[in-house]
């Protein structure tokens, strides 16, 4: 639970920055700079959606996360790439790469991004990295701008602002995925840690035996939101489907009884 | 004969010329040097051009030739010193030519000759003045020099770096006419260069044959040239002519003077030489009272291709150095620029004037290339692409720019810029451009144009090969199903993958499969638990198998595959009991005699 020290400095900086209300629940007096994720509880706690031309930062809770939280990206980018035009530009790091591999335009397409979308800068030393990701921050008429940033490649104070600066230019949700490791600044507008979960398992499934082995559901992420300039933190599941190329949560089963319900819960 | 001299340290591109070492004589400073090494000795160089208007149409093309002296070059600063003392004593050159007996060189004097291996023995292949007047002479052997004089200097020839200045030299030359190209023949080396059209530029022939002398008297360089309607020609009386010292040109009518020159002039074998001065046909013009079947019969084809070629009725091609593009400008700077923000406002001259030109023809540039010519002989260029062909100065501008940024670590400007040469190499029509009314549609336009416009500065500033566009390919096979190409060349498909298979697929694919370890059901179930990077996943959800047969390539293809066959894939996509998935493979099959591999491709 957040102190009412905190919650009270919120408010104010809301209404500094011209959120008439500056309640954390409503998002109605925003100033329409936001893009739903598709998950309801979850923009709301956002106050609106992943904010545009702002920095949303994603960060794993383990270092096997990090491939959980590439693919949660890359599922944020295709959320948001339904509701914008332009296209991806990936600014890849030869860590993520090596780690865990180029990025793969038919998995991309499984999670809505067409190929001819992606525009994939695979920058070599640092300041082209840096350098790379402001420019692209700053380009007006992008879906979405994605940037790994390793141990590396991490910015300080100066890069950082700089790269909020051209984020704010740009006008495109800038979202950047941190290694594990990674340790340098981040003016972030938004900063969630996430996790991988396990998919939903179908209704049949459920009075199954532990060592059957279950289809493949959607992906599904533990989505833990620790900082929210408008926002509330809090804890979320969020799922990807591929059917409608949306974030949303899973749905909870009210009219089974207690027993599936706790089970639900606890799975 | 002038004492020959090649000041090979003033065209180096990367480190430019030095100042001397005082105690060699030079005062350190650069233009005293040069004007210190042109007092000291001349350099022996020949130039030939020749032009079109004077063949007579015989459809032959004009050719210029420039012979620069032969002469050995090391790479490190010890040559530099010893270039420096062996200026002031005299290069060493394949043809020794004194400029002016009233020169006389400062200092010590040192004999100094040029050795290369010929057929296993150490011979001589160039001397310089004083080495000649001690009766050294070419293809003597090193034992016999030594012999005579013990304490003779040598320097092993270094004919590569010869070419080398030598092709430096040409590139810089190509700012009298693109049409240029180095030329050696033997232990001859030359320059042609084809002034057809050019030389209106610079005021007539004469100016221009003048202009040409200037540059090289300024870099120290004693030129011959020699203009003639085509290349053989120009050749023999740049080598061959006395008048070729001071410059000479002639048209169809004076094709006759080649006559008097020798038989050397139409550069044949050696042999072939030997056999008619055997016969006492030393001249040209004796050779070419021959009967031409007579001349084939006796000295075989080549001989009459020779003498057609240097008396102008058999045309011979000159291969330039430099692909030649219809869309060139060049912007001469009346003073010489020493700075790179200097070279901007130039650069910037140059692009109008291009982009002007191509406005005109209706034409749009894809790549467009800028020279700069430093006044001592060196030049540096640097290239821009462009996403969409376009004659916008300021964007083209703002491309080459971010390379000359990036550039201007390497570049020395020495002595200054003084030409500057804007090319459009690869130019289309331009097409109408779509305005649509529609707002969606205008801002998806917009949007588009924005991403090329992006994917140009930043091919521009990290290279075109680190921003990529993902295509995909018809192929089962996972990692063979995309292929990279640059942002600027793809044309802007529209590509997509079935989507059985895009469901299928994990968003990151590593570029080499790793191997793991893995209990799997026989004889093809999934994976149950498996090791990767030392830890242990339990799975609790898959999908697959999907089998992936790799053709056979050596093998026919109805052969059939055996049962262990590793080119037979199970691709599984997996979820571990943590929620992470990842995408397996197994290879070969489980009951054969090797065991089957199983390998992660991919997660997420």
């Amino acid at each position: 639970m957040r102190t009412q020290t905190v919650i009270e400095l919120q408010k104010s900086i809301n209404s500094i920055e011209g959120y008439k209300n500056g309640h954390s629940d409503s998002y109605a007096n925003n100033d329409g700079n936001f893009i739903p994720s598709g998950a309801p509880r979850f923009d709301a706690a956002l106050f609106g959606g992943i904010a545009l031309g702002k920095i949303t930062e994603l960060k794993p809770d383990a270092y096997l996360s990090e491939v959980s939280m590439l693919s949660f990206a890359i599922a944020l980018c295709g959320a948001l790439l339904q509701k914008r035009s332009g296209d991806l530009v990936i600014i890849s790091d030869p860590y993520f790469t090596q780690e865990w591999g180029e990025v793969y335009a038919a998995g991309l397409q499984g999670f809505g991004i067409l190929p001819h979308r992606i525009l994939l800068v695979t920058p070599q030393s640092r300041e082209h990295f840096q350098s790379c990701i402001r420019e692209v921050a700053g380009t007006n008429g992008l879906g979405a701008v994605l940037g790994m940033v390793s141990a590396k490649n991490g910015f300080d104070l100066t890069a950082a602002r700089k790269l909020q600066f051209a984020a704010s230019q740009g006008g495109a949700p800038c979202i950047l995925a941190s290694a594990h490791r990674a340790v340098g600044f981040c003016c972030a507008h938004l900063r969630l840690k996430i996790g991988p979960r396990q998919a939903r398992l179908p209704d049949w499934a459920q009075t199954t035996q532990e060592n059957v082995l279950m289809p493949l559901g959607f992906a599904r992420w533990n989505i833990d939101i620790e900082k929210s300039r408008q926002g509330s933190i809090g804890h979320f599941e969020l799922e990807f489907s591929n059917e409608t190329y949306n974030l949303c949560e899973p749905p909870f089963l009210a009219n089974r009884s207690a027993l599936f319900q706790d089970w639900a819960k606890s799975a | 004969m002038s004492l020959p001299f090649w000041p090979t340290d003033r065209l180096y591109f990367k480190t430019g010329p030095k100042a001397h070492n005082p105690a060699e004589g030079g005062k350190g400073d650069r233009p005293s040097a040069l004007v210190r090494r042109t007092r000291v000795g001349m350099s022996v160089s020949e130039l030939a051009v020749s032009d079109k208007n004077r063949e007579g149409g015989k459809g032959d093309r004009p050719s210029a030739l420039f012979q620069v002296p032969f002469v050995s070059s090391e790479k490190s600063a010890t040559f530099r010193h010893s270039l420096v003392r062996r200026t002031r004593a005299g290069m060493s050159v394949s043809e020794l030519a004194v400029s002016d007996k009233n020169r006389v060189t400062e200092g010590g004097l040192h004999p100094l000759i040029l050795t290369k291996s010929v057929k296993g023995a150490k011979r001589i292949s160039a001397v310089n003045l004083p080495a000649h007047k001690l009766g050294l002479a070419m293809g003597q052997t090193l034992t016999h020099a030594r012999a005579l004089f013990p304490d003779i200097k040598t320097i092993e020839a270094d004919e590569k770096a010869d070419e080398q200045d030598l092709t430096k030299l040409a590139h810089w030359m190509i700012r009298f006419s693109p049409h240029c190209a180095p030329y050696i023949f033997g232990s001859k080396y030359a320059i042609l260069l084809d002034i057809t059209g050019c030389e209106h530029l610079f005021g007539g022939e004469a100016q221009l044959l003048a202009a040409i002398s200037q540059c090289f008297a300024r870099f120290g360089i004693y030129a011959r040239i020699a203009c003639a309607p085509n290349k053989g020609s120009a050749w023999a009386m740049a080598f061959y002519d006395r008048r070729a010292k001071t410059g000479i040109s002639i048209g169809v009518d004076d094709l006759s003077l080649i006559d008097d020159l020798p038989i050397e002039a139409m550069r044949m074998d050696g042999k072939t030489n030997d056999n008619l001065h055997a016969l006492g046909l030393n001249k040209i013009g004796k050779v070419a009272q021959i009967a031409p079947n007579s001349v084939v019969r006796r000295f075989g084809p080549e001989t009459l291709q020779a003498l057609n070629r240097v008396r102008g009725r058999e045309a011979e091609a000159i291969n330039p150095l430099r692909e030649i593009s219809p869309n060139k400008i060049t912007h001469q700077i009346p003073h010489s620029i020493l700075t790179q923000e200097g070279l901007e406002p130039a650069m910037q001259v140059a692009i109008r004037k291009l982009c002007r030109e191509l406005v005109q023809k209706g034409q749009g540039a894809k790549i467009m290339r800028i020279s700069f010519f430093r006044v001592d002989g060196v030049v540096f260029e640097i290239k821009a692409t462009a996403s969409l062909v376009n004659n916008k100065p300021e964007t083209w501008f703002m491309l080459l720019k971010e390379r000359l940024d990036i550039e201007a670590d390497k570049m020395d400007l020495g002595f200054g810029v003084d030409l500057i040469c804007a090319e459009a190499q690869l130019t289309e029509r331009l097409q109408a451009q779509v305005v649509d009314l529609d707002p969606l549609s205008a801002a998806a336009i917009q949007s588009a144009e924005a991403v090329h416009m992006l994917a140009e500065r930043l091919s521009a500033r990290i290279g075109a090969k680190n921003i990529i566009r993902l295509r995909p390919q018809e192929n089962w096979v996972p990692e063979h199903a995309q292929t990279r190409i640059p942002a600027i060349d793809s044309a802007g498909e529209n590509k997509s993958i079935p989507e059985f298979i895009a469901k299928r697929r994990p968003p990151f694919l590593l570029n080499r499969p790793e191997n793991i370890q893995a209990i799997a059901e026989v004889p093809d179930g999934p994976p149950r638990q498996f090791l990767f990077r030392s830890l242990s996943f339990k799975v609790k959800s898959f999908v697959g198998p999907e089998r992936i047969i790799e053709p056979l390539l050596s093998k026919s293809p109805n052969a059939e595959m055996p049962i262990n066959s590793h080119k037979i894939r199970d691709y599984y996509q997996v979820e571990t009991q943590s929620g992470a998935r990842f995408f397996l493979f197994r290879s070969g099959f489980y009951g054969g005699d090797i065991a089957p591999k199983w390998y992660v491709h991919g997660g997420g």
